[in-house]
């Protein structure tokens, strides 16, 4: 039997290698252990630690409260943050190393190849930074506290939260297609991050609560079984746009890149 | 549409142009022919726009004005179907360096090729044979030599089997052996593959091309088969080393009907004559005669010139011809 030559055509020609490419430098290297043992030690490790600190003063209702909190406001904060670090360099680092140039001399799609980097980034990054210490977290829960929070509000605030990190990482994407270095990507992606804690104090409200940065605060609130303040459905339409927006500026400026 | 199959001409450039913001210009109006199964040698000092022509064949750059097609398919607009064709060794090649060179090799191939699995990985391990890297094929390519990524990236070029190979200064970074070994394997592939390579070592070119094109400064000031570029002007030349007084040897030589020039420079202890023939029988069977004849001098060495592509390259950078 001899090789059967690939007839594939189309933007997605060489997705599936290139995904599993991406998916390989993740799972196929110490990588996702590296990142397994730094999410489970900073957001699980860090309320691990605080629930025992706090188990003999407390009761567990607030105890959980706590944990809630910590996961989703400081956890969010650190799990943002590494999404940027992880992102920064996706398209720039595969740029100015040469092997981007190398990869697109092949029959394959610029589009392929920045999408592939989207779905295989949040997907691995999602699941180790976000998921697996979410249950981890709810088996502190269940260990140090004895009761679990009600699980459709937990899980609806993770995957708010997962929104809302999804946003940041096709942020840092794009912007890897617009600048040739990770400072600006990085430093701009951040800096979004900061306005919205600025902002408020300037614009009217409607905007900051349509923006995505409300919805690190709603997944918090979700998950406390506290009043969420604004109708979800809009920052979570309003970021859901903006990744599809900026997954759109970025397939168009990576196709007029020249190596 | 292509013309794969029927046209002996694989890439075609027409006017093919590159400039940048700053009006710098990269490339201006290339026109080129390669021929199938010819090794194309790309000549020019840097900065001449070798490389640029690759990104523009290749699609990684767009074109200012002109087009080129390989196979007939568009390298602009059909950019996918021209490179499922061609294997593409970079000038200084990046890999990830995560991955074994057994792991670039099956990441290379499943571009080009669907399956079966255990075909494919037999033909990774026939292509790691054939570069010698087998012995290294499962180790990380971070800690590859410069040499053993060099081989690697000849297998990655050319483990889809493609119609048409392009090398950007493959031997350049390698030792002597590294050098024979990538030019021996490009002589293997020639049977099934036309090679276009660009270099700067003019010996590489000599030795395994069998076209030649010279670049410089953007233009193509030169393109023909490697031995009518050797053969410089059309005329053979002589190359005569005499010491004595060689003043009516040279009278003599210069009358011959046959001689169109005598070039006499001074050598150690005498003098070196260049002498240009329109007749090479008449040249063979009487030249050294006539010089003989005069006994005020003594011919040292005679023969005809051969000409290195170093003369006719430099002559031509320099914008002269070759001598």
């Amino acid at each position: 039997m001899s090789l059967i030559a690939s007839k594939a055509a189309g933007w997605s020609t060489g997705f599936g290698n290139l995904l599993d490419k991406e998916l390989g430098s993740w799972w196929r290297t110490r990588r996702w252990l590296v990142h397994l043992l730094l999410w489970l030690g900073v957001i699980t490790g860090f309320i691990l630690l605080v629930s025992l600190e706090s188990r003999g003063e407390s009761t567990p209702a607030r105890g959980l409260d706590e944990v809630m909190n910590i996961f989703f406001q400081a956890g969010g904060f650190f799990s943002l943050v590494g999404a940027v670090l992880v992102t920064q360099g996706a398209i720039v680092g595969e740029r100015s190393y040469g092997t981007a140039a190398w990869v697109l001399t092949k029959p394959t799609t610029r589009k392929a190849f920045v999408l592939s980097k989207f779905v295989g980034i949040t997907g691995t990054f999602l699941l180790l930074s976000l998921v697996i210490p979410a249950v981890a977290t709810l088996i502190v829960c269940q260990v140090v506290w004895g009761l679990l929070p009600g699980l459709a509000h937990f899980g609806e605030a993770v995957g708010i939260l997962a929104l809302h990190q999804t946003f940041y990482i096709a942020l840092t994407l794009m912007l890897g297609t617009l600048f040739p270095t990770r400072g600006p990507v990085g430093g701009l992606a951040l800096g979004f991050w900061v306005a919205g804690n600025i902002l408020p104090n300037f614009v009217p409200q409607w905007v900051t609560i349509a923006m995505p940065w409300s919805l690190a605060r709603a997944a918090s609130a979700i998950a406390l079984w506290q009043p969420v303040g604004v109708p979800l459905w809009i920052p979570a339409t309003v970021t859901a746009v903006l990744i599809v927006v900026m997954l759109l500026v970025a397939l168009w400026r990576f196709e007029r890149e020249e190596f | 549409m292509t013309t794969s199959g029927q046209s002996d001409v694989v890439i075609e450039t027409h006017g093919l142009s590159k400039s940048y913001a700053g009006g710098v210009t990269a490339l201006a109006g290339l026109d080129l022919a390669v021929q199938r199964n010819s090794i194309f040698g790309f000549l020019g000092p840097n900065g001449a726009g070798k490389t640029t022509t690759i990104k523009l064949l290749l699609g990684l750059a767009r074109p200012t004005a002109g087009s080129a097609t390989l196979f007939g398919f568009d390298s602009e607009r059909d950019t996918l179907e021209v490179r499922r064709r061609i294997g593409y060794l970079a000038q200084d090649p990046r890999y990830y360096d995560y991955m074994t060179a057994r792991e670039t090799l099956r990441f290379t191939a499943k571009f080009f090729f669907t399956g079966p699995a255990p075909e494919l990985e037999q033909h990774i391990r026939e292509t790691l044979e054939l570069v010698g890297l087998s012995d290294k094929a499962d180790r990380a390519i971070k800690g590859f030599s410069g040499g053993e990524r060099q081989r690697l990236g000849i297998a990655q070029a050319q483990i889809s089997r493609p119609e048409l190979l392009i090398l950007d200064e493959p031997a350049a970074s390698l030792d002597p052996m590294g050098r024979r070994d990538v030019l021996e394997v490009m002589a293997r592939l020639r049977s099934h593959t036309t090679i276009f390579y660009s270099t700067h070592i003019l010996e590489d070119v000599q030795r395994v091309s069998d076209t030649v094109a010279i670049l410089n400064g953007g233009k193509l000031i030169a393109i023909a088969p490697i031995g009518e570029l050797l053969a410089g002007t059309g005329h053979t030349t002589y190359l005569v080393e005499l010491a004595g007084s060689p003043e009516s040897a040279r009278r003599r030589v210069a009358g011959l009907p046959w001689v169109v020039s005598v070039d006499e420079t001074a050598a150690k202890d005498g003098v070196s004559w260049h002498v240009a023939v329109s007749d090479d029988p008449a040249a063979d069977a009487g030249l050294l005669r006539t010089i003989l004849a005069d006994d005020s001098v003594m011919v040292r060495s005679f023969g005809r010139r051969r000409y290195q592509l170093e003369d006719v390259f430099m002559n031509l950078i320099e914008g002269g011809t070759a001598k």
